[in-house]
């Protein structure tokens, strides 16, 4: 009873996945996961495995969609690329501007100790962009553990506040730079990925 | 795309350990788990998501092949090593081999 119960779960957090690997790979997630509870046996153990998928999923998932755009880039022409890097650029300079603007306030206006972590990531985030319109790669990936790191204290500091004020600010924040900041870093990630180097499917 | 394997040198550890179970059998996605698991001495547990993403990542790097399984696996699909992913795995071993020994002569020369 449980298993299938688990099964029905773990075939819903396959659609997140990207189509095309769904298609191609659906079948066999689903064999395996099967395999994985049959064998898993006791309650214990069972509860390992799917802690396992759940701890492993959200980087999978990222990574699948990852590899899906680089894919399909790499199958781009070179105009087709240099526009997509272009309009990443261009997401990063309005990003940029935003967490420029946050650093800037925290140095020239007094803030609370709970913002000081939040003005010190804005500004590291920001390094991070800037480094990646040079190096993708390494750049990328800073700027989106940086911002993963920056929605972590930004959550901290936003339930340690009451009020609605400081609510209405959190999911200002999130949605005005910390989530394009990941959504950027992610893209510059997928561009190096695409760059005709025999590694960057590895 | 080149075939020159050290140019993909050096290797994770999970693209290197999946490439190892799969340098006897082909095997499919739970054997492939499964002996991940043993090789890493079970420091390593993979996620099925985790697996079928390197999976397809070595498929398109055409390190692994996809075969039919025999009809007493239950038709499922099994992956087997391709020429260039046996040389990938021995460019690598050999890499190892050289830091290894690097290193060993290093430290008997530090504890002498």
């Amino acid at each position: 009873m449980i298993n299938c119960v688990l099964m029905g779960m773990h075939a819903l957090t396959l659609r997140l996945y990207p189509k095309r690997f769904r298609l191609e790979f659906g079948e066999e997630l689903r064999e395996t996961f099967a395999c994985l509870l049959d064998e898993a046996g006791t309650h214990g153990a069972v509860l390992r495995v799917c802690w396992h998928e759940a701890y492993q999923y959200p980087r999978s998932v990222m990574r699948a969609y990852q590899h899906t755009l680089a894919r399909h880039w790499q199958q781009a022409s070179e105009k087709e690329l240099a526009t997509v890097r272009w309009m990443t650029r261009g997401l990063s300079l309005f990003v940029l501007w935003f967490l420029v603007t946050v650093a800037w306030q925290g140095v020239t206006k007094d803030v609370s100790p709970q913002a000081v972590p939040l003005v010190l990531m804005s500004a590291i985030t920001a390094v991070c962009i800037s480094i990646a319109w040079w190096r993708e790669h390494i750049g990328g990936w800073l700027t989106m553990h940086t911002s993963l790191s920056m929605g972590v204290v930004l959550f901290i500091v936003a339930t340690s506040q009451q009020g609605s004020e400081y609510v209405a600010n959190y999911f200002l924040a999130y949605f005005l730079y910390i989530v394009p900041s990941f959504i950027t870093g992610s893209l510059f990630m997928s561009l190096s990925k695409a760059e005709r180097n025999p590694r960057s499917l590895a | 795309m080149t075939t020159d394997p050290e140019t993909f040198l050096p290797l994770t550890e999970t693209t290197l350990l999946i490439l190892v179970a799969l340098s006897t059998t082909p095997k499919h996605g739970y054997a492939i788990l499964k002996e991940v698991s043993t090789l890493s001495d079970a420091r390593i547990t993979l996620s099925t998501g985790t697996l079928y993403g390197a999976l397809e990542r070595l498929l398109d790097q055409q390190w692994i092949e996809r075969i039919e399984a025999e009809q007493n696996e239950r038709g499922r699909k099994a992956y087997q090593l391709t020429n260039l992913g046996r040389d990938v795995l021995k460019a690598e071993m050999q890499r190892m081999e050289q830091v290894l020994r690097q290193a060993r002569l290093r430290m008997a020369g530090a504890t002498e």
